[in-house]
Formats: structure tokens, sequence, C-alpha cells
């Protein structure tokens, strides 16, 4: 089963998102913060991880950075959850190595979508 | 009466009023806890519920939404507070489903009831729901609370309007909302104070987005600086390339500086290369610091090679600056400005010692921190080279002389 | 309690409080025997000192009633506040986080992350290194890949400890710059950071303190709100030992274990958080806490920054603002932010204490020295008509009169010049008020921000309010007045030194001139740690 992490400090999202995915048959994690995310992240079994831009402690920037530096989750897929459309916010989430971004407030649809499209292209 | 109990009258008196407001505190403290925790014993089994209406999809979530919708007046106030929290938080159906019920509870109406209440708390909430909610039909309402008497009334009504006006916004009439919030939040900020605080107002004309286009447009004529200078900055965010022409004359002509700084900025943000000669034109000494500093800075992100020559005569420029902002504008512009600064920082070009102090600077900044890309590393590496060799060519000279 | 009992217990009171009555006849005691200058002494200083004592409590209890209305305000709109929303405005403007930090090695990386972890839009982070002797500076280039680059910083506000170099993270990776220079001490470090801050608002705090994931972006909101007039903004402190933290943000409000910390949490409640939200409803902020204070960056660079020369910097540059402002006519605004907060690590020993609270009580002084022509000055509005009036009746003779007190009183009953019954009875009614007023703080507390949950600290804390006055308030008072007693005879000291000093106060705009008596104070403050004055 393909299991994802969602890290968000708002539980509102947490778990909206993650009713969303388990309804579209995913496994999911959760992480209340960026530090949490990446313990989670680092003890595996994760496939996609769903992370929120600003997250108090570690952000989402510094957390896919983070997991982007070790060989274990460099290859590990991240989608950004951001409040902030703006170009340059969006380049700076690819930077740190995101593979999508999805913008708050969200669709959930739009989210598995995204989701189901990130993970094929990391399978392929 | 004894002096002793007097003492004691003293301190009971003193005890008794400390007493009664620490038993204030905990009274309140108990009393908090206890709601908290009754309403989480009503809502937490309903959570399955909400969840399924907020990201609404297919019948499971129309079924939730009318069990809801169906719930006993005790039941719905303990998750009302839920409904609304989630509210503003998904688009889509799921926000279509959560507005329908909030209008089925009664919740919708009330709020539009409260947008004319005698609290400007409950005025502000209310046009804060119908803001979370993305409801459009509220729109002439909430452009109408832009003239409250409180200004956090407006500030909520000014954020609210964006969301009411953005494109995907639930309800009837959503055609005319845009326009109709565009130009409401546009005229919030004529008039010798604004409405609402600026920054709210430009997040929210983002947020409506292209749909408010024309209403910008329109508003870079128009006679107050606040209006030009905001519509500058989100038409330049919206990537609205048909204002570049306006634009430009704003940057040339306009006799407020902050609005021409602002609308150097917009420019340079759409990246427009025609815009490079009204750039160019605003950088020359008689113009303002500030504007000329903007020009520089779009001029690097417009990236026309044109730009070059101009950003070179300004690396010694009297105003630090604006020298810079030259500096990094022509790192900014990739291999070509790289060269150029490469070539006069190892005096290769010729150019003051200011200029060379400068291009050293910013070449040697970069390099450091390594945020230089491999296509400048390697202008700056053929660069050396060159000096070197012709270095030793000159030694070779004097040594053959 | 009938009306004929309470008559009763009045004329009873009549009695001994009637021996405190001023009585000229006996003046002439004064100096020829221990006790007849006791006497005279109480005759003279009891009425004064108690009416003081009701005076300034009741101060307090105004100023908490005002602090409790400005917070109800605050809360009801906490749902409509959308922070959210300006932290993804264009127009959001940016903020420069200025970290001065000497020999933070214990915890400069971690709350350098923490404070780029901030929610805003766009800001970055200046640590300044004043002269570190330990791994400060190594731990952070390490933790952060820095690099050195050759830049150089504007010379916008005069900075006394040469810059060495400046660093920055390799490829850019993060906003943050660290700035190396000589020791000048805090207020130095924060004008180079302020030098290096590339943005239009700087906040300054300290490197041990820890903010509140919204802090950024709720204590730059009211210069969106006000843009012309708001030049400065500051957040609530509160002391952070004891409590849960989770990377580099509290989690869990807990009490500390030492009375000593115990005490300080409660005064903070008092005095940082309801005290000041009382004195911004007055519109007569004059003093921004150096842990966590929002200016406009060009506005720093017209007053010339913090004043190095100045022990008590913080309050020095609010009142400055305000001066500056005022004498140039133009119409600004201070606002306090009562919540979220900056957390700060106060003293757990007596020794600290006593040292910080010294320090406190001189920076006041001399502060309000060096601007003494504001004082009772129409031409400043509230704050030379109300609030530099009450500093300097309230928190500048405090210490002084409460220390006469102490003293005097049980010298008195030793004498038998009054009875201790009365006196008991007096010193009962003045530190049960002062017990009231801190439980009605922590009542305000409780019923706006209620951080702390447990009920055992809840107990503790109501301990505390009690017990502060067994001990750790003379001590305070105390420590208070020893501060202002080394002012005193340093600036005789100093006099002669004045012409060598230079008089180079940091650009001081209105031509303050006033001997540098900061020089005398030893060697330049080490620590830049937190200095929070009152």
């Amino acid at each position: 089963m393909t299991t994802v992490l969602v890290a968000d400090d708002d539980l509102d999202i947490r778990e909206l998102v993650a009713f969303k995915l388990a309804q579209a048959g995913y496994e999911v994690r959760s992480a209340p913060d960026g530090v949490a995310a990446l313990d989670a992240a680092r003890a595996g079994g994760v496939d996609l991880v769903v992370l929120d831009l600003m997250m108090p402690g570690l952000s989402g920037l510094d957390v896919c950075a983070e997991l982007r530096r070790e060989p274990s989750t460099a290859e590990l897929p991240v989608i950004m959850l951001t409040a902030r459309a703006q170009d340059q916010d969006v380049a700076t989430g690819f930077a740190a190595g995101a593979d999508d971004y999805v913008v708050k407030p969200f669709s959930p649809r739009e989210l598995v979508s995204r989701v189901q499209a990130v993970l094929g292209r990391a399978r392929a | 009466m004894s002096p002793l109990a007097l003492v004691t009258a003293g301190l009971v008196l003193v005890s008794v009023l400390v007493l009664a407001l620490a038993v204030a505190i905990a009274v309140v403290r108990a009393v908090r806890a206890r709601r908290a925790a009754r309403a989480r014993a009503v809502a937490e089994p309903l959570r399955p519920l909400l969840l399924e209406v907020a990201v609404g999809e297919g019948p499971e979530a129309e079924d939730a939404a009318a069990a809801l919708a169906a719930l006993d007046p005790t039941g719905w106030r303990s998750v009302e507070p839920a409904v609304l929290a989630v509210l503003g938080k998904v688009r889509g159906d799921g926000q279509r489903l959560l507005v329908e019920l909030l209008a089925a509870r009664g919740v919708v109406a009330g709020a539009r009831r409260d947008l004319t209440a005698r609290s400007a708390v409950r005025r502000a909430t209310a046009a804060e729901l119908l803001g979370a909610a993305g409801y459009a039909p509220a729109v002439a309402e909430l452009a109408a609370l832009l003239r409250d008497g409180d200004p956090e009334v407006r500030l909520v009504a000014a954020r609210a309007l964006g969301r009411a006006g953005a494109p995907g916004a639930v309800g009837t009439g959503v055609e005319e909302a845009p326009r109709a919030a565009a130009t409401a939040l546009l005229a919030s900020l004529a008039g010798a104070r604004p409405a609402a605080p600026p920054d709210v107002v430009a997040r929210s004309l983002l947020l409506v987005g292209t749909p408010a286009a024309p209403a910008l447009l329109a508003a870079l004529a128009a006679p107050e600086p606040l209006v030009r200078l905001t519509a500058a900055e989100v038409l330049g965010r919206l990537g609205a390339t048909t204002a570049a022409p306006a634009l430009e004359d704003l940057v040339l002509r306009d006799p407020v500086d902050a609005v021409r700084v602002r609308s150097a900025a917009a420019l340079g943000r759409l990246g427009v290369p025609s815009a490079t000669s009204a750039l160019r034109a605003a950088t020359t000494p008689a113009t303002a610091s500030a504007v000329r500093r903007a020009a520089v800075r779009s001029l690097g992100e417009v990236g026309d090679p044109s730009s070059l020559r101009c950003l070179w005569g300004l690396l010694d420029d009297a105003d630090g600056g604006v020298a810079d902002a030259a500096a990094a504008a022509l790192l900014g512009l990739g291999a070509p400005g790289v060269r150029l600064l490469a070539q006069v920082s190892s005096q290769g070009a010729s150019a003051s010692a200011a200029a060379v102090a400068r291009a050293h600077e910013v070449v040697t900044c970069a390099v450091a921190a390594e945020v230089m890309p491999p296509a400048g590393l390697a202008e700056v590496e053929a660069v050396l080279a060159d000096v070197l060799a012709r270095a030793s060519r000159g030694a070779a000279a004097e040594v053959a002389a | 309690m009938s009306g004929a009992d309470v008559l009763g217990l009045l004329a009873d009171l009549a009695g001994p409080l009637a021996l405190l009555r001023p009585e000229p006849s006996t003046w002439g005691l004064f100096g020829h025997t221990v006790r007849g200058t006791v006497v005279v002494l109480v005759q003279l200083l009891a009425w004064p000192v108690l009416l003081y004592v009701l005076a300034i409590n009741s101060s307090y209890l105004v100023l908490i009633g005002l602090a409790g209305a400005d917070m109800g305000r605050y809360l009801r709109r906490a749902r409509i506040r959308g922070v959210e929303d300006a932290s993804a405005s264009p127009l959001t403007q940016s903020v420069s986080v200025v970290m001065p930090a000497f020999d933070e090695e214990a915890s400069v990386v971690g709350s350098v992350s923490a404070m780029l972890a901030l929610r805003h839009p766009r800001h970055e982070v200046v640590v300044v290194d004043d002269g570190s002797t330990d791994a400060t500076f190594a731990l952070l280039r390490e933790a952060f890949d820095l690099v050195e680059v050759p830049r150089r910083l504007p010379a916008d506000v005069p900075v006394r400890g040469a810059v060495r170099s400046v660093h920055v993270p390799r490829g850019g990776r993060s906003p943050l710059v660290v700035v190396r220079k000589d020791n000048g001490g805090r207020a130095d470090a924060v004008n180079a950071g302020i030098n290096a801050a590339r943005h239009e608002l700087v906040c300054i705090t300290d490197a041990d303190s820890v903010l509140d994931p919204d802090a950024l972006l709720t204590v730059s909101r009211p210069f969106a709100d006000d843009p012309l007039r708001v030049v400065a903004t500051g957040g609530a402190v509160r002391a952070v030992n004891g409590s849960e933290l989770v990377g580099g943000r509290v989690v869990g409000v807990r009490m500390p274990s030492g009375w000593t910390a115990r005490f300080q949490v409660v005064e903070y409640l008092r005095a940082f958080c309801v005290g000041r939200a009382g004195w911004s409803r007055l519109q007569s902020l004059v003093l921004i806490s150096g842990a966590f204070g929002m200016y406009r960056r060009d506005v720093l660079v017209e007053v010339g920054g913090l004043d190095a020369t100045c022990i008590g910097e913080d309050f020095e540059l609010t009142l400055r603002l305000h001066r500056y402002m005022r004498e140039a006519g133009r119409d600004h605004r201070v606002v306090f932010v009562p919540e979220p907060a900056s957390w700060t690590e106060v003293p757990a020993t007596a020794a600290v204490l006593a040292r910080q609270r010294r320090r406190w009580q001189r920076g006041l002084a001399e502060t309000l020295w060096r601007h003494r022509r504001m004082v009772g000055n129409p031409r400043y509005g509230r704050i030379g008509l109300l609030a530099l009036p009450y500093y300097v009746l309230f928190e500048l003779v405090a210490p002084v009169v409460e220390l006469v007190g102490v003293v005097l009183t049980p010298l008195a009953v030793g004498l038998g010049v009054v009875p201790w019954e009365a006196a008991l009875l007096l010193m009962a009614l003045c530190y049960g008020y002062a017990v009231v007023v801190t439980v009605a703080a922590l009542l305000v507390e409780e019923l706006s921000f209620h951080r702390s949950q447990r009920w055992r600290d809840l107990g503790r804390g109501l301990a505390a309010a009690v017990l502060e006055n067994f001990g750790h308030r003379q001590l305070t008072a105390l420590w208070r007045v020893q501060g202002l007693w080394s002012l005193l005879r340093g600036q005789r000291q100093v006099w002669g030194a004045m012409d060598r000093q230079g008089l180079a106060a940091a650009g001081a705009p209105s031509q303050v001139r006033l001997p540098d008596t900061a020089q005398l104070a030893g060697p330049v403050r080490r620590r830049a740690g937190s200095e929070v004055l009152r």
C-alpha cells in the first residue's frame, strides 16, 4: 500500500488531507510540525510527503532541503502546500526540491490528482 | 476591640479580596475547561461527517451534509465552530457543500443580517464568515461595508471581498462579483485616508485575479496616488502585460515618486523588453533616488541586452544604492552581465576606481556564496584567464626588452 | 459587622495611627538620640510612605483595568484578524530580524533556525556576533554552511566595534546574514545589525529569545494598518523558564521550579504583559523591551540607532523616538501587541537577578536624566505629561520609598516608637494590596490568553503572588537602590573623563549632553542576553 506523510501545523488541514487521501486508497501518516515530519520521513516506509510551506520550528522549505540532502530520502517525492501563490515563492519551493505544489485553500480533488501524478512520475 | 483584632480585621479584608480574585480565576478556568470538554464530546462523533462534507465528493458527501443539516440545535451548536474553522481551508465542491450547509442552517442569512448589526465585532465577524465562505452574492453588501465607521470592520470587509469576488466563489451572481469587488476595493483606497490598509486591498485584488484587470488598468489613471500605486503593484503581480505601456507612462511622468517606484517594479515583474527604454530613462541622475534604484533593479529583471551599457555606466554612481543595484542587476542579467562585471573588476574595461571596487565586490560575493550560475562562473574564469594571459605577455615583453 | 462595629473599628484604628501624625514639637529630638531621630523620621515619613504605597498600587490597578479592557477588545477580534492572509499579501512589509549574540554557543543554532522558520513571507535574519570568545560563530558556520563574502555594510548608524566580516549561507539557502564584529556591547551589535538589515522593518530581539510562530506577522501588522504614523511596535515578553519547547517554539507553558524564577514569571505578567497593554491603551507606551521590538528602519537610521553609551538602551531608544518625532512635529504612534509573545529566559539565581535589576534601575535613571527636559513638558503630549512623570514618581523613586519603609518599620517597633500591632497592620495592608494587584493581573491573563494550562501552576502562581512579598520584593528594592547609588557615585567620578570620551553618544539628534556614565560601569556588558527594562 502506498503511504503518504502529511505535515501541517493546522489540525484541520491535516485531517482533511488525511481523510481525502485515505478515501483515495492511500495509507496516511501525519506530523504536526517540521521536526516530526523529518523524523517520520527518515524512519522510512513513506512514499510521498505533503508538506506545508510555513510551519513553525522547521519550515516546509527546510524540511524539503533536508530530505534532499540525505541519500535515503533524496528521491522522496514532495508536494508543497502553500498559502502564497506568488511566483517567487513557488520558485523557491521548486528550488528547495519540491515536485509540485498545491495552493491553500486547497481543492481536495486537485490534491489527490497531483499526488497520483507525482507518484506516477516517481515510479516511471 | 483590641489592636490585635484590628490587625486581624485588616488582614481579613485583604485576604477576602485576594481569595475572591483567586476563586474567580479558578472558576474561569474550570468553566472554560468544562465547556471545551463538552463541546468536544458532542462534536467528536460528528467530525467524520464534517470531513466528509469538506472534501466533498459523491453521494457520501451529500448525505453527510444532509445529516449535519438535520442536527438538533445542541448538536449543531457544538459542531458549528468546527464547520466555520474548516470553511476557507478548502475549495471546490467541499466549499460549495459547506456553504450550502451553512445556508440551510440559516448561518449565511444570519451573517448577512449581522452585516448591519450595531456591534462592530458582530459586523466584522459576519463579513469574515461570508468572505471565508467565498459567498459571491454578498459582494455588494461587503462593498458597502468598506464605508463602515469602524476601521476594523472595513479591514475585514476588504479581506472578505477578495474571497467573495474570487473566481470559484459560490452562489448566484458569480459572473458580476469579481468586477464589482475589484471596483469597490480600488475605490476604498481613494479619499484622504484609505478606508482599508493598502496591503489588505492589494492581496484581495490579487485573489480576484484577472477579472480585476480592466478596473486596475483604469485605476492607473486615478487622481489618488495610493490607487495608482496599488493598481500598478497588482497588475505587475498578475502578469498583465497589456498594462505595460500605461506603466511605462507612470514611470516616466507620475508626479509621485512612490507611484513611479511601484510602476518600475511592476514592469520588472512583467518582464516585457519594450519597457527597457522607459526604465533606462528613469535611471538618469535627475530622477529621485528611490525611482532610480527600482528602475535599475527592474532592468536587471527584464534582462534585455540593451541595458548593459546603461547599467555599466551606473556602477560608479554617486548614489551608493543605485550603484549597488546596478551591480546586482548586471549579475542578474546572466552571462553577458557577469562578463562585463568581471572585465570591469579586472580593469579590462575602462572604468573608475569606484566602479572597479563595486564590480569586484558583487562578483566575489556571488562566487564566495556560490550563488553564481555556472554560465556566469565560466565567464568569470574566461575573463580571469584572459587577464592572466595578458599579464604574462606583458611580463614576457618586459623580459625581452 | 454592624455599623457600630465599623465605627468602633475606625475609632480604635485612629489610636495607634495617631502616633504617626507629624508632631512638630518633637522635631527637636532629631539627631539627639537614636530613638529621638527615629521618632522624628517616623512622624515625618509614615504618612507620605503610606499614601505613596496606596497610590502606586492603585495606579497598577488602574493600568490592569485598562489592559483588561484592551485585551478584551483584542480577543473579541481574534477571529477576524486574518494573520494567514497577511502572510500572503504582496505588500506585507519585509522584516529584518536582528539578533545580537555574545557567547551563545549553547543556544545560538537553535534560535537562529527558529527565527528563520517564523511565519512571514519575506524576512531575513541578521545575527551579529559581538566578538564572542566561544564557539558561537563556528557552530553557526557549520550549521548553516556559511561562507565569508566581501560585502561592505553601509554606515547608516554609527558603530563603535569594527565589523570584521560578513557571512552568508552557501548557495543562498536561507535568508541569513552573520556579521562578526569586535565586542562593543549589545547596543553596538544591534546597530551593526541595523546597518546590515536590508528590509524596511527591523525587529530587534535576543539570541536567547523564543518567538511565537506568528509573532513577526502580528507585531508588524500595526505598520500596515497605519503606515504613516506607526514607527515602532512592541510585543509582550514572558518568562520561558520551565516551559516545554519543541523545535524552537513554546508548546507547554509551565512554572519554573525555583522560586526566584517563579516570582519573575508573575512579575513579568504584571509588568510586561498586562502593564504595558495598559500604557498602550493610554497611547503613552514609552518602553519597548529589547527582547522583542519592531521599528521602521528609516526612522531608526534618522535617530541614529541605539545609544551604545547608555545602559537602558531599549528605554532610551523608545524615548528618543518619541522625542524626535515630537520635535520634528510628526504625528506618530508606538503600539503594544499583547499576543503572541516573545519568551525569554529570566535569571534563576538571586546573584544574577541582582545584577540585572541594578542595571535596569540604573538604565532607567540614566535615561530619565538624559531626557529630563521631556518630563512634565506639555510639548511632548501624554508622554511628557503622563507617562514620564509616572515613571519618575513610581518607577524611579519606588525602591527608595520601599526601602525606607522596610528599614524604618522594624527600627521604630524595636525602639518602641510605634506599637507592633500598628506596624503589622500597616505592613499587612500595604503588601496585601500588592497581592491584590498581582492576583488581578493573573485574572486578566486567565480571562485573556491563559497560556498556562495546568492547575498546579495556577496554585504556584498564586503562591508566588503572596510569597514574593516576603523577601523578594524587599531584596529587589535593595538592588534597585544599589543601581541608583552606583549611578550617583559613577556620575561624580566621570565628570573629569567627559572630554576624553568626546561624548560620541551615537547621534542623539536632540543635543542631549550628559556625562558618559556608561563608561564607568566597568567593561562593556559582556553578555548580549535578554535585557528587558521595566
